[in-house]
């Protein structure tokens, strides 16, 4: 063997060795989770012709008592659905789909309104043999046409054998879709999968009330660009914010200069009477239309009068490519944020830099650049945190560089910071 | 009578096609957990895959990560279920190679040439990571896909989307460039 044969060798052993860390799989959970659901398909012309006539749909709807109040499901609710359950509202579904381990999944009631359909549905243990806990039915709407994301809460009650679910899409079905279907998959106790389905007639007739939007088209400086915080949609069962953070031209431009900046998070609070209203989450979404954004609310109560819209903050990913020189004492700055460096020291080759910053200012892509060559992180260590006077929380951690120098100078070309914005972007008096 | 499909379902497991299909079929309807499953089941090929490009963890991690963002906003352009290993593994690639291009390249090349002679009499010490980064980018990346990852020249055409006899020669041309950086003289230890 010569010695580039040993060397690829001990490469390809060097890589077989080489495993993703543990951490890797709570990190893509996570981002998962933070992920806006995907929209549907950008519809033609002729289909968004049609939508108009869907929210003029949902603004005829009628209010509907179906004189039977929805049992069992009051832990699983949250106070919104809980009301609207005990007027009555909703479709009452009563269609079941039994599987062959005696395992059956009931569909109760569903609600529509303008901002999503609701499910409210039962899984039961009809042999009562099987632990309750253990049971996993996976409930995904199929509906056409729709490719909006959902999100549910179960409640496990042991001794009915039972769970009952409360479960939400993003958005109502087009309003041309007459029949709602339910896919079931349910892993059985020996492993194997079986799958089922409960489909049902939709009846807009008995929508939960109507849904009102009102313009907002606020622009806020976000990151050097303007993004428009379009409109708020209120209806019985939720209040929702949209808008847009990027349009489809300037995400092309960036694309093509291989710029990247892209809120990650938003946070708003929203204001009934004063009181504020739950946030029940936000998603972000990159499609046809450009970058769009999306914040949840619980519905606003009954007699809702004046009406407040705040912009908290917003978390920003942005790569760019900076050299700053850094000395002990100094603070840098990067996109408006402070660094500050608490001290540079050297030991076997290696420099260890301590930096602070906010809580929410990272630099994830960093190297040394010491007398003209560049060095990698290795590690960064455990964080420390301090509150200031003003709440503002910092956090002190060292780099650990794989090199030395005399001249240096940190190379940062990714940065992730928290921008607060404490504004207000909407204020109404509603009649 | 599908002969593709044939192929495909005989050159693999039949209950790993299945629940391939399976997950990317749930994965397309916006099922979160399924798309965890798939990439978790691979979870070691896609990190390797991005560490050979980022070479560091962070962002080999942070590479992973993209990809299954990615992955979760087009997986409905993913015609072939079968595919979705070679499929995302391309989108990872190109997302490393992007990021790549978006950061200076700091190292002057003949600066590491000066380097690699240096070092020539030491000859160990000297990693072939030094010797690859005088190579043209798309030579270091195809040595570092079939000798570091073991990837099989059809793997490697598929991920790279290039033709498999572009592959061979790629493969060819960019060992002798390597064998050139590392100076002949010191190759092989058997002839000497």
């Amino acid at each position: 063997m010569n010695r580039l044969d040993r060397m690829l060798e001990e490469k390809r052993r060097e890589f077989n060795n080489l495993q993703a860390p543990d951490s890797l799989e709570e990190k893509l959970r996570a981002a998962l989770q933070e992920k806006k659901p995907r929209r549907k398909l950008p519809l033609n012309r002729i289909a968004a012709m049609l939508l108009i006539g869907a929210i003029l749909t949902y603004n005829s709807s009628t209010l509907a008592y179906y004189g039977k109040q929805l049992v069992g499901y009051d832990t699983v609710m949250d106070g919104t659905l809980l009301q609207l359950s005990r007027m009555g509202e909703g479709q009452i579904i009563d269609k079941n789909h039994l599987f062959s381990d005696g395992l059956e999944v009931q569909l109760d009631v569903a609600m529509l309104d303008g901002n999503g359909l609701v499910f409210f549905y039962t899984i039961e243990d009809t042999t009562k043999s099987k632990d309750i806990n253990d049971v996993h039915v996976q409930v995904l709407p199929d509906i056409p046409f729709m490719n909006a994301g959902s999100s549910g809460a179960g409640e496990i009650m042991e001794e009915d054998h039972m769970q009952k679910w409360v479960f939400t899409t993003d958005e109502p079905p087009p309003f041309f879709i007459r029949t709602v279907t339910l896919e079931l998959s349910h892993m059985k106790e020996d492993g194997s999968a079986e799958y089922g389905e409960i489909s049902f007639r939709l009846d807009r007739n008995k929508a939960v009330g109507e849904t009102v939007r009102m313009n907002i088209n606020r622009e806020v400086e976000l990151a050097g660009r303007t993004m428009t915080i379009e409109d708020i949609s209120m209806s019985p069962i939720s209040t929702v914010v949209k808008g847009e953070i990027q349009d489809l031209i300037s995400l092309g431009i960036d694309r093509a200069r291989n710029e990247y900046r892209m809120p990650h998070n938003m946070e708003m609070s929203l204001y009934a009477d004063g009181i504020e209203i739950e946030r029940k989450g936000a998603g972000m979404s990159t499609d046809m239309k450009g970058t769009r954004f999306d914040v949840r609310f619980d519905a606003l109560p009954k007699d809702t009068k004046d009406l407040r819209l705040e912009l908290d903050s917003v978390s920003v990913h942005e790569r760019l490519d900076m050299e700053l020189e850094i000395a002990e004492g100094e603070t840098l700055e990067v996109r408006g944020n402070e660094i500050f460096i608490n001290s540079i020291e050297e030991s076997d080759g290696r420099t260890y830099i301590t930096i602070t910053t906010e809580q929410g200012t990272r630099i994830p892509e960093v190297r040394l650049n010491a007398d003209g060559n560049y060095h990698q992180l290795l590690e960064t260590s455990e964080s420390t945190y301090e509150k200031k006077q003003d709440e503002a929380i910092l956090n002190t951690r060292t780099l650990e560089f794989d090199g030395s120098g005399e001249d240096m100078k940190l190379s940062v070309t990714d940065i992730r910071y928290t921008k607060d914005y404490n504004l207000t972007v909407y204020e109404e008096s509603i009649k | 009578m599908n002969l593709l499909g044939l192929q495909i379902l005989l050159g693999m497991k039949r209950g790993e096609t299945v629940e391939l299909k399976y997950l990317v079929k749930k994965a397309k309807k916006g099922d979160k957990e399924a798309l965890l499953k798939l990439i978790l089941q691979e979870r070691d090929n896609y990190y390797r895959l991005a560490y050979v490009y980022m070479k560091n963890q962070q962002d080999a991690e942070d590479m992973v990560q993209e990809m299954i963002l990615s992955l979760y906003d087009s997986i409905n352009s993913l015609r072939k279920e079968e595919s979705f290993y070679s499929w995302s593994k391309t989108i990872l690639v190109n997302q490393c190679k992007g990021s790549l291009a978006g950061k200076t390249r700091v190292i002057p090349v003949e600066a590491i040439r000066e380097e690699a002679v240096a070092f020539n009499g030491e000859e160990d010490r000297m990693d072939l990571d030094h010797y690859l980064e005088t190579l043209k980018a798309n030579h270091r990346e195809i040595i570092r896909l079939r000798y570091y990852l073991d990837m099989d020249y059809k793997s490697i055409s598929e991920v790279l989307e290039i033709p498999l006899g572009t592959v061979k020669s790629r493969i060819n041309t960019a060992m002798e460039k390597l064998r050139s950086a590392m100076g002949e003289e010191n190759l092989d230890e058997q002839a000497r």
